[in-house]
């Protein structure tokens, strides 16, 4: 089961991953896909580590937050960064970057 | 060592490939003379060339020569956004021994605001820290600077997130090429196009370490317009002999112009002092060159040649017959006047022009040649290639022909150089680049190490 790392601030997942732990008071975790990440602003202080997670169908960091085992989708800002990468696809005529896609 | 001897027992340099047993790259000396043998020019193929698995944005690469705590330590960082983890801006340090690159652990730089889709690092070799200047999806596109110090294999005690640009309007970059490090006034000086105002000028801000500190905190000063246009065409690079960054840029679709960058104050003055900025007087180029080569999303068109004190433009240009892919030479007066030298040199490989075709151009200190790159159209599939010009102050030399670089299939994006002298640790030059599109799209970023011979 997947591990995610939510912000304590504000209850947004900021990072998912396959398992992660606070090393030398900073995070250290392995992608989703392969990888170790250190996360040098990352503490236990701001942050926590959440095991054994069902992720949403389709997930992106900092779109989503997790709150009792609830995920609810931050719709304005998940439009706001899209109008964003639009305007990259419009300067560029580029098919990329893609919009993010997020479901629950 | 130059090679001093011409020919042994009849057989020309060229022909040379053993004495009593000691194969070419063996022989130092002859009856006392030096001997080098000729390199053809050739792509290296690093162990351990893969930096990221996966799609990596704004891929660029930076040379450092020493730790944060004054160890003499020769390592490459590259930056990019990762697709894997948020598109969060990231490094990874390397070092390099032969053609075996060793990688530290990926250090996410900050995930505080978005998505990164450029980057550029640079080697503060005053401070001996590492800074970055990076686009990001917070905001309207809002551009952000970060500085960390460098240690083995990796980046520690990041400061605080210094803001860039944070202008609504959705402000842009076009390629790799969106920083360099002005040693003489010991600032970050970027570039980038500002969305909001009414025409998106181009602009340049200077930045640099709030204080001496061990906090690496940034201060960002402020704006200034050096291109009232529509265009997003521009270069940035810095000119050791003159102690200044030099922009050049398009204003119109073939109009290209420069502008060297004035700094209110040397390393030693005041942070607002350095941070301040004035443009030297405009020089019209060319009003028949672009600066196209790396749209979208390649590397740098300009870069410096210490050897010769000039910078070499990467451009296209109309050459009656249509616009070809074109070197030419830029120097700076001591009034800061430009002066676009009549010598200039066609390349091979990389298209002239066009989105997706991931040029660039590089200075090899180390064989004194400048490299081109790219691939021979934007069609997905095109061959990636490189290839050398020598340049003796005067005119150019062509290698005549391209080496290829890559045979992945798609769109090669990223592609930023270590713009920075990287003898020391390479006779050939390094690129990073991720490909989009096409069969191979999200292999992953990956090193590339480009020898012109010599």
């Amino acid at each position: 089961m997947p591990t995610i790392i939510r912000r304590k601030s504000d209850n947004v997942v900021t990072n998912f991953a396959q398992s992660a732990n606070f090393d030398d008071e900073h995070l250290t975790f392995i992608k989703i896909r392969g990888g170790e990440v250190i996360a040098p602003k990352k503490t236990s202080d701001t942050h926590e580590i959440i095991d054994n997670v069902t992720l949403p169908t389709k997930y992106h960091e900092g779109m989503l937050t997790y709150d009792d085992g609830t995920w609810t989708i931050l719709t304005d800002e998940l439009a706001r960064v899209n109008a964003n990468l639009k305007a990259m696809r419009d300067r560029t005529g580029n098919a990329d970057p893609e919009d993010i896609e997020v479901e629950l | 060592m130059a090679n001093q001897v011409q020919a042994l027992n009849g057989l020309t340099l060229d022909k040379i490939q053993a004495v009593n047993g000691l194969t070419d790259a063996k022989i130092e000396h002859v009856n006392g003379l030096d001997f080098v043998s000729a390199v053809d020019p050739s792509k290296i193929t690093m162990t351990n060339e893969l930096i990221n698995s996966g799609r990596s944005w704004g891929g660029n690469i930076c040379y450092a020569s020493h730790l944060t705590d004054g160890t003499a330590q020769n390592q490459i960082i590259a930056t990019y956004g990762d697709d894997g983890n948020g598109d969060y801006v990231t490094a990874r340090v390397g070092t390099i021994s032969g053609d075996t690159v060793t990688w530290g652990t990926e250090v996410e730089l900050d995930d505080g605001h978005g998505g990164s889709y450029h980057t550029e690092g640079i080697y503060n070799s005053e401070e001996k820290r590492f800074m970055i200047h990076y686009h990001t999806t917070s905001g309207s596109n809002h551009h952000y600077a970060i500085a960390g110090n460098i240690v083995d294999k990796s980046i520690d005690t990041l400061g605080t997130a210094a803001l860039v640009e944070g202008g609504s309007g959705y402000n842009q970059a076009v390629n790799s090429n969106i920083a360099v490090y002005n040693p003489t006034s010991d600032t970050m000086d970027c570039i980038y196009e500002y969305g909001d105002d009414s025409s998106d000028g181009n602009h340049i801000r200077s930045v640099c370490f709030t204080d001496t500190d061990a906090n690496n905190n940034l201060t960002v000063g402020d704006r200034e317009e050096f291109a009232n246009t529509a265009i997003e065409f521009m270069a940035i690079d810095y000119n050791s002999q003159r102690g200044q960054s030099v922009l050049v840029y398009n204003t119109a679709s073939n109009t290209v112009k420069g502008r060297v960058v004035i700094h209110g104050a040397t390393k030693t003055g005041s942070v607002a002092d350095r941070n301040t900025i004035t443009l030297g007087t405009e020089a019209q180029l060319s009003t028949s060159a672009n600066l196209q080569v790396s749209e979208y999303y390649g590397g740098r068109t300009i870069c410096w040649n210490p050897d010769q004190n000039v910078h070499h433009v990467l451009v296209a240009w109309d050459q009656g017959s249509g616009y070809v892919g074109t070197i030419a030479t830029v120097t700076i007066g001591s009034s800061n006047d430009f002066t676009w030298e009549s010598d200039f040199a066609l390349v091979q490989s990389g298209t002239s022009s066009g989105s997706n075709t991931g040029g660039g151009i590089v200075y090899n200190h180390a064989r004194d040649r400048i490299v081109t790159y790219g691939a021979t159209s934007s069609a997905v599939g095109s061959q990636y290639n490189f290839e050398y010009h020598t340049y003796n102050g005067s005119s150019y030399s062509s290698q005549g022909s391209a080496t290829t670089l890559s045979t992945r299939n798609g769109h090669h994006r990223g592609c930023g150089t270590t713009k920075t002298d990287t003898s020391a640790i390479h006779t050939g030059s390094f690129m990073v680049n991720h490909i989009y599109d096409g069969s191979d799209d999200e292999s992953g970023l990956r090193l590339y190490c480009m020898d012109p011979g010599g």
